[in-house]
């Protein structure tokens, strides 16, 4: 059926977790969708994904009904899991936590190209290496 | 319980790294993003002051890490815990469509009168709620074309309501498909709901059901319309009507165009808001 859009929401969130509480309730409360309906379809299809955060967008319609959409996971949980690291650093310029290969940085840019908005892939490259700085991980190379 | 929600104004590619430090630095579980800010929430407790000041300098050095555009400046503000998993709900109302038709939440009361054909639904993913006009468009030229006995083909059913309220209005058989698996299961759910599953089938197609019907009614779109002219014709039994709707009123002549194209004979196109359906019959052969 043919619907207007009324709103798109990004939320990121834990694989198979989502529950009403914030950031999902604020974001979708004041759309008047079936919010229960969105948190079973997103814990159902993000199960094999626990563990992880996986990131959705939600477009809204002016009859209150809504669709999907999971995207790629944030870079910050690629970099993490390619150093198997548990968290980044608090104090990114003081305290190192690891450091990626230039392999390794054009492999998370690559996993990512699809939801970025770099042209190519070596401006994906530079966004990733700004997450990983940022979380205190250097760039090898 | 009281949250705070701490916004950060920034747009593109660097709001997934400002995200990241609001679930690793601040502790969020998760964030929302819109297009020129990033949002994350927190429990207000005596925590909260150290974890702001700890996320402003983490912000800060985000400036140096690769992001100049990113302002470390976070604006915070007091939300109350809200009852968010049912506010939804207030939207919902009972709504008489036509002249019996009742579209109503399963939760909502409504007090019938003796004639009225009230359809439950539970409104959910994707489609039809009976709030859009399309849907509105399509209740109310099934309540003149069905008579008892009749058989409906629903092309596109989404959430079922058509293909329940052709039952509930006497179908004798309706014959429902839809192309996303995902409808067919609520659409299902939605038949079982008003006792309509002795008449009503619902299956997985992208082509109208196999047969031919008395009533052919799509809910879909201008284009796919068209394209699915010769099939829809198809369904129809001679003299059969069809009722195709969501159709945005300036692609009205292309459809009425491509079925009169397949030798349908236009015989209405009542129209909603900025919405149109078309009915057509189809000719004796």
């Amino acid at each position: 059926m043919a619907k207007k859009v009324v709103g798109v929401v990004k939320l990121q969130i834990n694989a198979g977790k989502a529950t009403p509480a914030p950031p999902v309730g604020p974001a979708l409360g004041g759309y008047g969708i079936n919010m229960m309906e969105f948190i079973k379809g997103y814990n159902e299809r993000t199960a094999p994904m626990i563990g992880s955060i996986v990131p959705v967008e939600i477009t809204i319609y002016d009859d209150r009904s809504f669709t999907f959409v999971t995207k790629t996971p944030p870079a910050a949980d690629l970099i993490k899991k390619a150093l198997g690291i548990p968290a980044g650093s608090g104090v990114p310029n003081r305290t190192k936590v690891g450091a990626l290969t230039q392999d390794q940085l054009r492999q998370i840019a690559e996993t990512k190209m699809p939801d970025l908005n770099a042209n190519d892939i070596d401006g994906a490259m530079k966004v990733i290496e700004g997450t990983a700085r940022s979380m205190g991980v250097d760039i090898r190379g | 319980m009281r949250w705070a929600e701490i916004a950060v104004e920034v747009s593109g590619d660097a709001q997934e790294a400002v995200g990241a430090l609001l679930t690793e630095v601040a502790g969020c579980q998760g964030y929302s993003a819109a297009l020129e800010m990033v949002l994350g929430y927190l429990p207000v407790d005596d925590r909260l002051e150290g974890t702001l000041l700890a996320l402003r300098n983490s912000l800060a050095s985000l400036v140096d890490a690769g992001f100049p555009e990113v302002v470390p400046e976070i604006t915070v503000r007091f939300v109350e815990e809200a009852d968010w998993a049912n506010a939804w709900k207030q939207y919902f109302k009972p709504q008489r469509i036509g002249r019996r038709l009742v579209v109503k939440p399963t939760w909502e009361a409504w007090d019938a009168a003796p004639d009225d054909v009230v359809i439950e639904i539970d409104p959910g993913m994707a489609f039809g709620t009976g709030l859009h006009a399309t849907t509105r468009l399509c209740l109310r030229a099934l309540e003149d074309a069905v008579v008892p006995g009749v058989s409906v083909a629903d092309v596109g059913t989404g959430s079922g309501i058509l293909a329940a309220a052709a039952a509930r209005l006497g179908a004798a058989r309706v014959a429902a498909v839809d192309i996303d698996p995902l409808a067919v299961r609520i659409a299902r759910e939605n038949v079982a709901l008003n006792h309509t599953e002795s008449i009503v089938h619902v299956a997985e197609s992208d082509v109208p059901p196999p047969g031919t019907f008395d009533i052919v009614v799509a809910n879909i779109l201008a284009d796919v319309i068209i394209g699915m002219a010769p099939a829809l014709r198809d369904a129809l039994r001679p003299h059969g009507t069809l009722i195709a709707s969501g159709i945005i009123d300036t692609r009205a002549e292309d459809v009425r165009q491509g079925l009169i194209e397949v030798g349908l004979t236009i015989q209405e196109t009542p129209t909603e808001g900025e919405w149109a359906a078309i009915i057509a019959q189809r000719r004796e052969q």
